[in-house]
């Protein structure tokens, strides 16, 4: 049976979520962000700025003073935000408890462990730069014991896969032939081998001298084949659409798509 | 209560009427414009003095008119009505403009005399509940630095009732009535208090009484034995079979009854309480105005009359984890004021649905509005806001609005509307 779920008022002033670089108006949007995207929430998430947010631009007051005591108290941001979405009720119980099991696997995980969900959620939602920022700080802790090489090795290949996307050839290439060497995996090599192809970069040559040349080959005509799809696809491309509008409309929308490509590029510089 | 005014305001198609109330007074006061032949009315004329920025309204407004020194506009109301303009001094005036200039200069008979500008509460009492209109009075009276809360609208029917009730309680035991005798005919209406409901209902009824007739005819002494002849049968017809327990008589055609009258205040005044009143819609206006102004009201009843619905309107929603009935209507609501503005989100759900239970019938109606033409989203992904408004007792319109869900799908802002027409289905 359906229902309607009366809405709460609306912000002025948004709360701004940097990692999806979106900005969240009403209880309802911030409860969808937290069911959705729980990977992207720190353990610092619930502070002044989110209180306020609630308290003074929501108008909920209470709900800002039941989370400060209850987190106040126990400092468990899980129950804390369990007991928030099931508070506005925008959630059915049955989603409640699928919300729960995916706190308590989360609970499970290392903090490196939800480090790198985060950032294979960035990955997936574009957001290449923050998930470069996610895994370096990961890669940063390679040596650690407390890291096993697999998960290490994991990290790396999203890195280079976030460094492909960003078009860094050269630091995604690090990456894979780090990941090469501590496993010697043709898997690796082979994207390796397609990363050099892709940029123009010569085949490094103390990796590629081994590989016998029918499978260089075969490699080459696997990659000419993905490309030949790549450039089908790029008809149905978001951006490409962008140029099949009328002048006005293009114009319009070329302007916000360098937009967003410019403040990417200013948070890698950050 | 605080120092101020608290106004009731007759705005008739061709004049008007105030009467106001202050602190420490028992009953509401009449304003006087002029010493004229009816100092308490003023036309619905203003006339602009030729080259100057100066308004001038009523009986000034037609003298300076006819010494040639500025055009008028009279009837203003029904240039109001039809959204008309005027020219004055080559310039182009909207009837909006014009009525906010009477308005004021209206008012400010009262503020000079008062000496005071503070306004509490103001009530606007109109014959008619024409949209149009009653949102250019609530334009006009905003631009005039009143806080919208502080104004309301009210038919003179229920200005009518507020008066009666204001009275004391023998006065309306039984059924009271009120001939309004005035250059827009001969009004009847009747009140009565309907007992044994909870709460109980004070009814009242406007009827247009076709055997009105030009006041022009009690100019002459043939004109006035008709008139008598017409109001006479006009009271053995309607109220022979009824328990009255107070009759009155207002109006401009009132005023001389005595004199053209005689045979229909004798049988009028068989065994009932009679009263001419001058200002009736005004003073009932104030009598309004001051119960809106209370918190807890002092009329125990549920008010049903003209300008009034007999509906609740209702929609089950979800707030918090709690299933609660959302009231976007009452029975006794006063149609003009009635408006709901709210958003929801449907949760597996394809349209609006309301619930809507004409008074005195046991099973309310399930009303709804399809949402078939908005986009296409994940469920609960999408929030409407939902308008409700009145254009009538007897029609609603329900508007629905396609928001999206904030940034994570922006909205249209498409829209569906509705209307409904009580007792056609609903």
């Amino acid at each position: 049976m359906g229902r309607y779920i009366l809405c709460g008022k609306e912000a002025d002033l948004p709360y701004e979520v940097d990692e999806l670089d979106i900005r969240i108006y009403t209880i309802e949007e911030l409860c969808y962000y937290i069911y959705n995207y729980l990977p992207l929430i720190g353990e610092d998430f619930i502070d002044e700025r989110l209180l306020f947010f609630i308290r003074r631009e929501l108008d909920l007051p209470e709900i800002a003073d039941k989370i400060e005591r209850f987190y106040g108290s126990r400092s468990e941001q899980d129950a804390t935000l369990q007991m928030l979405l099931s508070d506005v009720g925008y959630y059915s119980d049955p989603e409640l408890s699928e919300f729960q099991n995916r706190l308590v696997y989360r609970r499970r995980r290392s903090r490196e462990e939800r480090v790198k969900a985060k950032g294979d959620s960035l990955l997936r939602l574009g957001r290449y730069q923050s998930a470069v920022r996610c895994y370096k700080s990961l890669h940063e802790k390679g040596s650690d014991s407390r890291v096993s090489r697999e998960f290490y090795v994991s990290v790396l290949e999203s890195l280079a896969s976030a460094y492909g996307h960003l078009c860094e050839f050269d630091y995604a290439l690090d990456c894979l032939l780090g990941i090469y060497d501590l496993n010697h995996s043709e898997r690796i090599l082979k994207k390796a081998y397609d990363v050099c192809i892709l940029s123009g970069t010569e085949l490094p040559q103390s990796y590629f001298s081994r590989v016998p040349d029918q499978k260089l080959q075969k490699w080459q005509q696997d990659y000419w084949n993905r490309e030949t799809v790549a450039r089908q696809n790029l008809d149905s491309d978001e951006t490409m659409q962008i140029f099949l509008q009328d002048p006005g409309t293009q114009k319009k929308e070329l302007a916000e798509y360098l937009d967003k490509k410019k403040e990417a590029c200013r948070g890698m510089l950050e | 209560m605080e120092e101020g005014l608290i106004i009731g305001f007759d705005l008739c198609k061709d004049f008007c009427r105030i009467s106001y109330f202050v602190s420490g007074q028992e009953e509401p006061s009449d304003l006087v414009f002029s010493e004229e032949d009816n100092p308490y009315v003023i036309q619905n004329s203003i006339c602009k003095r030729k080259g100057e920025d100066v308004w001038l309204i009523g009986q000034e407004a037609y003298e300076t008119a006819l010494l040639g020194g500025g055009s008028i506009v009279d009837k203003l109301l029904r240039l109001v009505a039809r959204q008309g303009f005027a020219t004055f001094d080559g310039q182009k005036y909207s009837a909006e403009d014009l009525l906010f200039h009477f308005l004021e200069r209206t008012l400010e008979f009262l503020f000079a005399e008062k000496k005071t500008r503070n306004v509490l509460g103001i009530m606007y009492s109109v014959q008619e509940l024409n949209t149009t209109v009653l949102d250019a009075v609530i334009r006009c009276t905003k631009r005039l630095g009143i806080d919208r809360r502080k104004m309301h609208i009210i038919s003179h029917t229920e200005s009518f009732l507020y008066y009666v009730l204001s009275q004391k309680r023998e006065l309306w035991s039984n059924i009271s009535v009120l001939y309004d005798l005035s250059g827009d005919g001969l009004n009847y209406y009747e009140l009565e208090v309907l007992r044994g409901m909870q709460p109980n209902v004070a009814k009242a009824s406007r009827t247009f009484l076709e055997e009105g007739f030009s006041l022009e005819i009690l100019d002459s002494a043939a004109g006035r034995k008709m008139a008598d002849n017409i109001m006479t049968s006009c009271v053995d017809r309607m109220l022979k079979k009824k328990l009255i327990s107070s009759a009155y008589l207002s109006g401009r055609g009132m005023d001389s009854c005595q004199k053209w009258g005689e045979n229909f205040l004798r049988v009028l005044c068989q065994r009932r309480k009679v009263f001419f009143i001058e200002n009736l819609f005004a003073k009932g206006a104030v009598y309004a105005a001051c119960e809106y102004l209370r918190e807890n009201s002092s009329y125990p009843f549920s008010i049903m009359c003209e300008g009034r619905i007999d509906v609740d309107i209702s929609m089950e929603i979800t707030q918090g984890n709690k299933q609660q009935t959302l009231a976007l209507a009452s029975v006794g609501n006063n149609w003009y004021e009635t408006k709901e503005d709210f958003d929801i989100i449907p949760d597996q759900e394809t349209a609006i649905r309301m619930k809507v239970k004409r008074l005195g019938e046991r099973m309310p109606i399930m009303i709804e509005v399809p949402l078939d033409g908005f986009p296409k989203r994940p469920q609960k992904m999408t929030r409407v806001n939902v308008a409700l408004s009145f254009e009538s007792e007897k029609m609603f319109t329900v508007t629905v609005t396609d928001k999206g869900f904030g940034e994570f799908f922006p909205g249209t802002e498409q829209t569906v509307r509705k209307t409904f027409t009580i007792g056609d289905g609903v």
